[in-house]
């Protein structure tokens, strides 16, 4: 199986299946066979109502899609445009713009480089490159947004636009919008203000789509902005009751059509069916279990995905889909990294230490400690423990064994030994310094927060205070009841 | 992947869900993956003995520590991609671009598609190239936008691009990941490693290179050890390995590197305690060089006064090399700090009154924590001064009652020295002032405090015999 670089060469029957089965589970499959999941079919036909009346009838369209994160937001859009690119290929060309990577003055262009490049794609392959479009996205910023707003607010005025407009219909230039809300900030919204505004004005045909994640998306908008929205926002529909989950997990396991003759898409269809409606079988209770705490697809699929590729043939499949262990380890490895298992991976003085920590946040007024305190404590705490114990009597009259002292007293270790001990717990961020801020939310306040010396790095080690991210409550529930330390995990 | 299992060991489930998530054909790869656990957790390792066996993936490797902030970053990720494309794809004659001129996040985007445009009508098949961000979270000026920027990049390069980026990202942190957690990217954990399994680790890492060390061979030489076998020889080596985990586990906790480093500082010492009799006698051989296994050692002080015996030849050489004045001036800093100012006068005051009037009582019960332990509270410097000249000896060479006597101070006077003094400790950070920018020592306002520990401040007290550690008696 080491053939470079090609996909594989897809030698037997399954192995294609289950090819295509992962390319299903991905999505990723060619747009005529894949299809949304039936929860979205209402929302799905909006969303191609609105693209085509623009695209067909050259109607301008603006409209807001609201949904969490991971409710296919994107995947319709994608979808529906690929749909349509196979019949309506000249007619439209499309932008991307993603607030993320986009911010207000980088988006113009953005706008610019894609407009460039989509208008010569579709110019390209009409007839002879055109060459004057080059230099729409050449100059400076103002010029280049003067240049934009004149190609789309005026099909008349742009040069080389309006003669493939006058053969045929005008291009319907489809505005997608990733994270809209960054758009919206709270200072002038220019670029919103000026799309919004040729949805009204332009005789350009403009379809601009947000995508966001924001329930109250119209706050953010400026009241001039928001009076050229069309108001139509949709709501990308959510999962209801667990009888929908179910279907639409069957939905996603079950590749649509087997065109090409796929001997296993029937059994497997049956296998996925019978599965799903058994109350107690391992599946039911996997897709039972996401429901009620993520109700995630994604989620679920991520945990699938291993499941599907690790199968060696059909036969195999089908017994670990029925008992699933593989998506069970793989949930079960998302949890690993946890605080629980975290303090179930420490050595004894570790455990140690951060219980002697949370006993001195416990007992202090705001919570923090330092690490001059926790050294006191565990000093404290050993030598408590020591004198309960009865040591070993000590071997003296046995001459030979002096260098070797049996005795089951508990190590007090060093200051300075401790101090390493330390360090690893707060590289593990059990402890974190007080009132500190962990990551900046953007980067010129990373910038900012760079060139500050902060308070903290100037004193001493043994000062600098912190605190604990696991109290002593917490503790007492995790460290096992066998434990030494278990006593002490209680003022 | 048995393969890789040979040589990555208790990482069975990672390399299997690796191998899952990373394939060739990019329909089936997802653009993003996600990989956690704490450092010396083997992901670094795991990750490139999956490539070095599936090496018709490509990949690019980036560490963004050394990239610092987001720019450099971005600017790597577009030369690297478009070396190892040009290294990859030799034959095809493509422009360059500047990955210099990588100044935005989209740019980036269109650097890319740029790129990846050249090879469209060369490649038949879809393929994935890999980039391997290793240590995404360890960038120095990272922001929580950064990661959004990278997870969106897929969205924003054609959908038929022939060359599809996939990210992989190794990130120590889980609350950096559990903020991006609704975006629900594929994640393999990697957990860290029991005890156990890290003494296997050791074993199966080290064991062959300290039988190979230099000081064994000569110390096998030189004691003409010579009826032995390489059995016999990786079995203390072993033996070593396994007697260092149990010694020092509770120190390092399960942290491979420091107990490598303890492997390496201990290792000379402990062959140099071999000799023909406790070559066979593991628990002779470990008796013999006790004292190895007892202290950690892990500090560069030759002097440290733990493990050394004369320690009356090495007082002279103190901690700091500070003036006299210095050092009081630093003691009076620690009294001031830590000392509350109204026990003051019963504390220092030793003039007989001339006029009627009560001293001063002092504290009357014990503080329920040792105040040293806390942070050093703040001090005028006015208060520095007085506390300075109370416990400044000053040595009167006139004569009693001479006339001489007269004209001389019994008392330190806060000359120029003294100031000078003052502003030194500041400049070397062994006093501190209340943080501000430009701040203004003559202003009345500013307040001062003490910048050193306790240690250190009983050590130069010691180094001039003053005794400051009966001032603290009655705080406990």
């Amino acid at each position: 199986n080491l053939s470079p670089k090609k996909v594989q060469p897809l030698d037997s029957g399954f192995k294609r299946f289950k090819h295509f089965l992962m390319r299903h589970l991905y999505q990723s499959l060619p747009p005529d066979q894949t299809r949304p999941y039936s929860y979205l079919r209402e929302t799905h036909q909006e969303i191609d109502r609105l693209l085509k009346q623009s695209i067909v009838q050259k109607e301008s369209h603006s409209s807001i899609l609201v949904g969490p994160r991971g409710s296919f937001k994107t995947v319709l859009l994608n979808h529906e445009l690929a749909l349509l690119s196979e019949r309506y290929h000249q007619q439209f060309i499309t932008i991307r713009l993603n607030g993320f990577i986009h911010s207000e003055q980088t988006a113009i262009n953005g706008i610019a480089t894609q407009l460039e490049e989509q208008l010569r794609k579709l110019h390209g392959r009409i007839r002879k490159p055109v060459n004057e479009d080059t230099d729409i996205s050449n100059g400076s910023l103002t010029e280049v947004f003067e240049k934009i707003l004149r190609l789309l607010d005026s099909a008349a005025v742009s040069g080389s636009q309006d003669k493939s407009d006058n053969e045929s219909t005008k291009i319907t230039v489809v505005f997608i919008f990733d994270e809209m809300d960054t758009f919206a900030g709270p200072v002038r919204q220019t670029l919103l203000y000026n799309l919004f505004d040729m949805v009204e004005h332009a005789r350009v045909p403009v379809c601009i789509f947000g995508c966001t994640t924001k329930l109250n998306i119209l706050d953010y908008l400026e009241k001039r902005v928001k009076s050229r929205f069309s108001q139509r926002i949709i709501y990308m529909p959510q999962i209801e009751g667990f009888q929908q989950f179910i279907e639409t997990v069957e939905e996603m396991l079950c590749p649509p059509s087997c065109d090409d003759g796929l001997k296993f898409v029937k059994s497997w269809h049956s296998l996925v069916h019978n599965e799903l409606s058994k109350p107690n079988s391992d599946v039911h209770l996997l897709v039972k279990f996401n429901y009620e705490t993520f109700k995630s697809l994604q989620h679920l699929r991520n945990g699938l995905i291993p499941l599907i590729f690790g199968a060696k043939d059909y036969e195999s499949l089908e017994n670990s889909f029925k008992t699933c262990s593989k998506t069970k380890s793989y949930n079960h490895n998302l949890l690993e990294s946890s605080l629980t298992t975290k303090i179930n991976s420490l050595s004894n003085l570790e455990l140690c230490i951060l219980i002697c920590a949370a006993r001195t946040v416990l007992k202090a007024k705001d919570e923090s400690t330092n690490f001059n305190l926790v050294y006191a404590e565990y000093e404290e705490m050993i030598k408590s423990i020591n004198r309960r114990i009865p040591t070993m009597a000590p071997t003296k009259s046995n001459e030979d064994t002096t260098a070797v002292i049996f005795d089951n007293k508990i190590k007090l270790w060093k200051k300075r030994d401790i101090k390493n001990v330390w360090e690893s717990l707060l590289a593990l961020n059990f402890l974190t310094e007080k009132s500190a801020v962990g990551l900046r939310e953007s980067a010129i306040a990373a910038f900012y927060a760079s060139n500050y010396q902060f308070q903290g790095t100037t004193i001493p080690f043994d000062l600098r205070r912190y605190q604990t991210q696991v109290t002593l409550q917490g503790l007492r529930r995790i460290v096992p009841r066998s434990s030494m330390y278990h006593p002490w995990t209680q003022l | 992947m048995s393969e890789v299992n040979d040589l990555v060991l208790f990482r069975d489930y990672q390399v299997e869900t690796l191998s899952s998530f990373l394939n060739a054909d990019p329909n089936i790869t997802p653009p993003n993956l996600v990989i956690q656990g704490y450092s010396g957790t083997g992901k670094t390792y795991t990750l490139q003995q999956f490539f070095a066996v599936n090496q018709f993936l490509i990949n690019v490797w980036l560490e963004p520590i050394e990239l610092i902030t987001w720019k450099p970053f971005m600017q790597a990720v577009a030369r690297t991609v478009q070396n190892k494309l040009k290294s990859t794809f030799a034959n095809v004659k493509t422009p360059d671009y500047d990955p210099l001129d990588v100044e935005e996040p989209y740019l980036l985007v269109k650097f890319l598609s740029n790129l990846f445009e050249n090879y469209q009508s060369f490649l038949e098949d879809s393929i994935c190239i890999f980039l391997v961000c290793d240590g995404f979270d360890s960038l120095q000026d990272l922001d929580a936008a950064l990661f959004h920027k990278f997870i969106s990049l897929h969205e924003l390069i054609p959908v038929d691009s022939k060359i599809q980026l996939k990210v992989i990202y190794t990130i120590q942190d889980t609350a950096f990941i559990e903020r991006y957690s609704s975006h629900n990217l594929p994640l393999i954990v990697f957990p860290r490693y029991n005890m156990d399994q890290i003494t296997d680790i050791l074993v199966f890492a080290r064991a062959q290179e300290l039988i190979e060390s230099e000081p064994l061979r000569r110390k096998v030489l030189q004691g003409q050890i010579d009826e032995c076998t390489d059995d016999e020889f990786l079995g203390v080596a072993i033996n070593f390995i396994k007697l260092i985990v149990q010694a020092f586990h509770s120190y390092t906790g399960n942290d491979i590197s420091s107990l490598n480093d303890l492997i390496d500082f201990k290792w000379e010492s402990y062959v140099n305690k071999i000799n023909r009799q406790n070559m066979f006698d593991p628990l002779g051989l470990y008796r013999s060089a006790i004292a190895i296994f007892l202290t950690t050692d892990d500090s560069l002080n030759a002097d440290y006064p733990e493990n050394n015996q004369s320690k009356g030849a090495n007082e002279a050489t103190q901690t700091y090399e500070l003036s006299p004045i210095s050092k009081y001036l630093l003691i009076a800093a620690y009294i001031c700090s830590y000392l509350e100012p109204r026990y003051d006068s019963s504390v220092f005051s030793r003039k007989s009154h001339v006029k009627t009037g009560r001293g001063s009582y002092g504290r009357r019960k014990k503080m329920e924590t040792n105040p040293r332990y806390l942070q050093p509270s703040l001090f005028s410097v006015e208060r520095l001064l007085a506390v300075f000249q109370a416990i400044f000896p000053v040595d009167t060479k006139a004569q009693r009652g001479s006339l001489a006597s007269l004209k001389e101070d019994s008392l330190m006077r806060a000359n120029v020295e003294v100031f000078q003094n003052l502003a030194e400790l500041h400049s070397l950070k062994l006093v501190a002032t209340t943080v501000s920018k430009n701040i203004d020592f003559l202003n009345y306002k500013v307040k001062w405090k003490v910048n050193v520990p306790w240690e250190i401040v009983s050590e130069v007290s010691k180094s001039v015999n003053f005794d400051v550690g009966q001032y603290f008696i009655g705080d406990t």
